[in-house]
């Protein structure tokens, strides 16, 4: 009787088991046969750890109006010039690894952590994965280090290890490799060009481990040589090499391709130098080693290294159809070192980029093969631009890099601001106007900061462009990026600005004026922040033309009010006293501002220009002093003359104090001014004046 | 008939600075252009009228003479090499009087003359060879050349006005030298920068040449591999490819590939990927591993109990951890054995070890 009861009890319990192990089954394999009730979810698919943020990361778009997302901090703080961008983010770095060395190192100050229990030596950090670089255990690089000696040296530490103590050795040339935490150092430093020289180091930790090691496997040759080859030892390299294959071990691709590298050390001479290439890929063939795409590159690179001409361009081109015809296509590093060979400086200029847009164009996403595949683009921009000329192109090129995930391939910030360099300059060169104006909003500031020389082009196209708002904004983006202080690019904006001026509207011309007067006040405070800060290397002084220029801009005003007049009446002082370099290309310029200021009701102003002008010594100053004596005392310009040859002692006294400065300043100029400003000044020439000269020189 | 004139030569001006936006409708040229002769308009009326009278004179410009007039820039002195420079020099010619040609038609009354009108303040200009509008045309020649065939003729223009407006200035010099050279001024700043190399590109097919013929195709064998080698290889190539994140989103993703965050979907073994086929009971029931050498009952087997329970719970330790601490403690107190004998713990033990074994 109870067993009848305790059966259907089991069954049930056994039932329940059943669905609730369907369910878990059902969560875990994908259900691809149709249920009886008509109801079928899609089958399960699964993903990794990054694949739902990376679908959300591709939502969000680029917005180059906005600074880099590093920056968005505290929108007070955003960098807007190089220096700034820099020290910026290398902060911001340096703190984060001040919190990391804070972590590392006083990890008990850390009491409340759950899930990172500081205690716990093996993992440090519970949530880190063990199997990461960052968290790794340090390697050990040299042999002055005891730990190697700790672990049992040469003599204590079995084979396998020794093997890949001894190939991280000889990759990294024993030094420290770079992190992979720091993204902001890496993206920063001016990562140089490899230095082309024997930098391995003989009889090293490398050296030592691989003489102890018995017997010597393949790897341990494959790593000395590649490590030697990596670092120039090429002979050496070289001799290992053959003593391998005297001894039948079996070398790899890899070890051809590094010793392909460096046949430039081994060789001199071009045809020697080919003679050997081609050895040594034969010598790959009779081993039976298949070569793969780096062999094209390093043989690529050795004859881009070797110089340029037409024999190696020949080699070149016949080694690229060698892999072609094996399957090999060119990466983006084969095609760097084309463009090195191909397109020199001051060579005959060949258009083989255009063959490789059209290549890259086909292609869905590059992917990089190689570390040197980040020169590609800066390189292929500047040919573009120095050597091409071709704005089509720098667009095909620039929309490649555009595509995808292929901006990654940019490089660091060094690259990234060179290659702009290229992109804006062929632009500003080259492109229609308005498309060159898109460019440069686009790209300035947040993306790319130019540099003193491409700002002089950007300011050369907006003038050609007559674009004067924009140049009234130039002045302002010179100051934000750092370049308020180079005279050379503030004079040539000054100059665009005259010569665009005439013709504008009104509004954007009182723009301008604001801008040339802004100038003069920078031009003022970068002198007092020199004096009071004790500077050492001077701020220079714009030239007298260029202050011209701000006169004549700044007196275009009908407003005896404007304050403009104000800023005519400082850079007049500055002039006078000799604060700027040089004197105006054209003094006309500023009799005619003697003119305006005389009939706008600033006899002063007025009588400062002529007497600048008189002293000055140029001819326009007697003509100019009439007509401004003739309007001030509302006379025609005959009589004035007239009165002007009497004895100017019998004018004195009778003539307000400005009218007798230009009257003075006629004198000057007629009596012949100082030539040179060393040379005695004329007895003639009133007392006033030269004191107020004497002065100041 | 001054009045007349006036106006005349105003409405070519305007005819002749919308010309280029004829072409290809673009605005910043028709908006330079203006600037330009505004300025020189007022001072050069009355140099035009004298030119214009000149040239009126003469029945029509003559294609040799413009061509001498146009070959005085220096740079085509300089660089005149073959006749690819002359074919286009002759282009720009043809293409200046067509459009004069062009805008006289459309203003309509005395075509011819008006055409001359036009031509002759282009090259009156040049002559002068000083103001800005003077380098701008000779400058659009200049750099004309440079120029590929394909483009459109207006947009070149454009492109070589810009070029030629920043010609490099003069070198500052001292006060008195300066005013010295000032009457020859004019001819100085004529000089023009030197031209960038002007040749065509030649095209070449990087994919022209001939294979050298040493590989035979066969099956693909790359040698000894470097297991390490291979992965630094790629940790560089990552490490030349890396940049800071863009977004929220990409530095969530940085974080989870550098094990700083928890991995989507959340899983609270992570980290623990070596206990995963480990059973729970293994790290739960840890009293198996006291049997065979601790005492059934008394001290040692209460607080061996007690560490039983401690590591029960503790989920940081793997279960080979926790049997190592158990046997931790066996073997510290057997090493203690004979303290703990003398004491009655462990010599209780062993007597109900003993017992145990005969039962």
């Amino acid at each position: 009787m109870y067993s009848n009861v305790v059966v259907p009890r089991q069954w049930t319990r056994l039932a329940c088991l059943c669905r609730s192990l369907a369910t878990i089954e059902g969560q875990k394999v994908p259900q691809t046969s149709k249920s009886s009730d008509g109801i079928s979810p899609p089958p399960r698919i699964p993903r990794g750890p990054t694949d739902i943020l990376q679908a959300l990361a591709a939502t969000v778009g680029n917005d180059p109006t906005a600074a880099h997302y590093k920056y968005h901090d505290d929108p007070y703080l955003i960098p807007l010039s190089n220096f700034r961008k820099r020290a910026y983010a290398l902060s911001a770095e340096a703190g984060r690894k001040a919190a990391a060395w804070i972590r590392d190192e006083h990890a008990e100050l850390f009491t409340t952590r759950v899930w990172d229990p500081p205690t716990k030596i093996k993992t440090p950090y519970f949530n880190a994965d063990p199997k990461i670089e960052a968290f790794a255990p340090k390697p050990i690089y040299n042999d002055e280090s005891k730990y190697f000696k700790l672990l049992g040296g040469v003599s204590g530490v079995n084979e396998e290890l020794k093997l890949q103590f001894l190939q991280l050795l000889c990759f990294y040339n024993e030094r420290e490799p770079d992190s992979m935490e720091w993204l902001e150092e890496r993206w920063f430093s001016a990562n140089m060009r490899d230095r082309q020289a024997a930098t391995w180091r003989l009889g090293g930790l490398a050296d030592q481990i691989f003489e102890s090691m018995d017997p010597k496997t393949p790897e341990a040759y494959c790593a000395m040589i590649q490590g030697m080859a990596k670092y120039y030892q090429a002979e050496r390299a070289h001799n290992m090499a053959q003593e391998a294959i005297s001894k039948g071990i079996p070398l790899s691709t890899s070890v051809y391709n590094a010793l392909i590298g460096c046949i430039g050390f081994l060789k001199e001479g071009t045809a020697l130098r080919i003679e050997a290439l081609k050895n040594i890929l034969g010598q790959m063939n009779d081993q039976g080693i298949s070569p793969n795409d780096e062999t094209l590159s390093a043989c690529l690179r050795s004859l881009s290294a070797w110089g340029g001409g037409k024999v190696l361009q020949q080699m070149a081109l016949q080694t690229l159809a060698e892999f072609r015809q094996l399957g090999i296509q060119p990466g983006l590093a084969a095609y760097y070192y084309l463009l090195c060979l191909f397109c020199k400086e001051r060579g005959p200029r060949f258009d083989i980029l255009s063959t490789i847009i059209t290549e890259l164009e086909k292609k869905e996403s590059l992917d990089a093969k190689e570390p040197a595949d980040t020169n590609f683009f800066i390189t292929a921009m500047g040919v573009c631009s120095d050597h091409l000329q071709d704005i089509n192109m720098a667009e095909r090129l620039h929309a490649i890099l555009m595509k995808g995930d292929n901006y990654k391939l940019v490089g660091d910030a060094y690259k990234e601001s060179i290659y702009y360099r290229h992109y804006v300059t062929v632009a500003c060169r080259h492109a229609p106007f308005e498309k060159t104006l898109e460019l440069l909003d686009t790209l300035i500031p947040n993306i790319y900061v130019p540099e003193p020389s491409v700002m002089e082009e950007i300011i050369k196209t907006l003038e050609v462009g007559g674009a004067g708002d924009r140049l009234a904004q130039t002045w302002s983006q010179l100051v934000v990026f750092g370049h308020g202080k180079r005279v050379k690019l503030v004079e040539r904006l000054l100059e665009a600005m005259i010569n665009t001026y005439p013709g504008q509207e009104p509004e954007i011309q009182s723009k301008m004026r604001a801008a040339a007067a802004d100038m003069l006040d920078f031009g003022q405070a970068a002198s007092e922040e020199q004096e009071t800060k004790d500077i050492r290397s001077p701020v220079q002084k714009l030239s007298a033309s260029a202050v011209c220029n701000i006169i004549e801009l700044c007196s275009d005003t009908k407003d005896k009010a404007d304050p403009n007049w104000k800023s005519v009446d400082e850079a007049l002082s500055r002039l006078r006293r000799e604060e700027a370099a040089g004197v105006p290309a054209r003094p006309q310029a500023l009799a005619e501002v003697a003119q305006k200021a005389t009939t706008v009701g600033l006899p002063g102003i007025a009588a400062a220009a002529v007497t600048y002008l008189a002293e000055c010594g140029f001819e326009e100053a007697m003509s100019a002093s009439v007509r401004v004596l003739g309007t001030m005392l509302n006379r025609p310009e005959k009589e004035v003359e007239t009165l002007l040859t009497e004895q100017h002692s019998s004018l004195a006294g009778s003539l307000h104090p400005a009218a007798q400065a230009v009257a003075e300043a006629y004198n000057l100029a007629k009596t012949g001014g100082p030539v040179l400003q060393d040379t005695e000044r004329p007895s003639s020439s009133s007392d006033s004046d030269s004191e107020s000269s004497s002065d100041d020189e | 008939m001054k009045l007349r004139f006036r106006r005349d030569f105003r409405l070519i001006v305007r005819c002749l600075s919308d010309k280029p936006s004829d072409g290809d409708g673009k605005v910043p040229e028709s908006k330079e252009k203006p600037a330009v002769t505004q300025k020189s308009s007022e001072n050069a009326t009355e140099k035009i009228q004298e030119l214009l009278k000149l040239m009126l004179a003469e029945p029509k410009i003559k294609e040799s003479e413009y061509k001498d007039k146009f070959a005085t820039a220096p740079v085509i002195q300089r660089r005149k090499k073959g006749d690819e420079i002359e074919v286009k020099t002759e282009k720009i010619e043809e293409s200046i009087t067509k459009a004069a040609g062009e805008v006289a038609q459309a203003i309509g009354g005395n075509v011819k003359q008006t055409e001359a009108e036009l031509l002759s303040r282009v090259l009156g200009k040049i002559n002068q060879s000083s103001t800005t509008l003077s380098d701008l045309l000779v400058g659009m020649k200049v750099d004309r050349s440079k120029e590929g065939e394909d483009q459109k003729p207006q947009e070149t223009r454009g492109q070589q006005v810009k070029r030629l407006v920043s010609k490099a200035k003069v070198t500052q010099e001292t006060r008195y030298s300066q005013r010295k050279a000032k009457p020859a001024g004019g001819e100085q700043r004529g000089e023009r920068r030197k031209a960038p190399a002007v040749s065509e590109p030649t095209i070449v097919n990087i994919f022209s040449g001939q294979p050298l013929g040493i590989f035979k195709a066969k099956d693909a064998n790359y040698g000894t591999t470097l297991d390490v080698w291979e992965n630094l290889k790629q940790r560089e190539l990552t490490l030349a490819t890396s940049q800071q994140p863009a977004n929220y989103f990409q530095k969530m993703i940085l974080w989870t590939e550098q094990g700083k965050i928890w991995k989507f979907p959340i899983n609270n073994e992570q980290g623990l990927e070596e206990e995963q086929n480990v059973h729970f009971s293994e790290h739960i029931f840890l009293d198996a591993h006291l049997e065979g050498w601790c005492p059934k009952k008394g001290p040692i087997r209460h607080f061996m109990e007690l560490v039983c329970v401690g590591l029960s719970k503790n989920a940081f330790y793997t279960v080979q951890e926790k049997k190592d601490h158990i046997m931790w403690y066996k073997e510290y107190f057997e090493s203690k054995k004979d303290l703990l004998t003398e004491v009655g713990a462990w010599d209780q033990a062993a007597k109900t070890n003993a017992e145990a074994s005969q039962n």
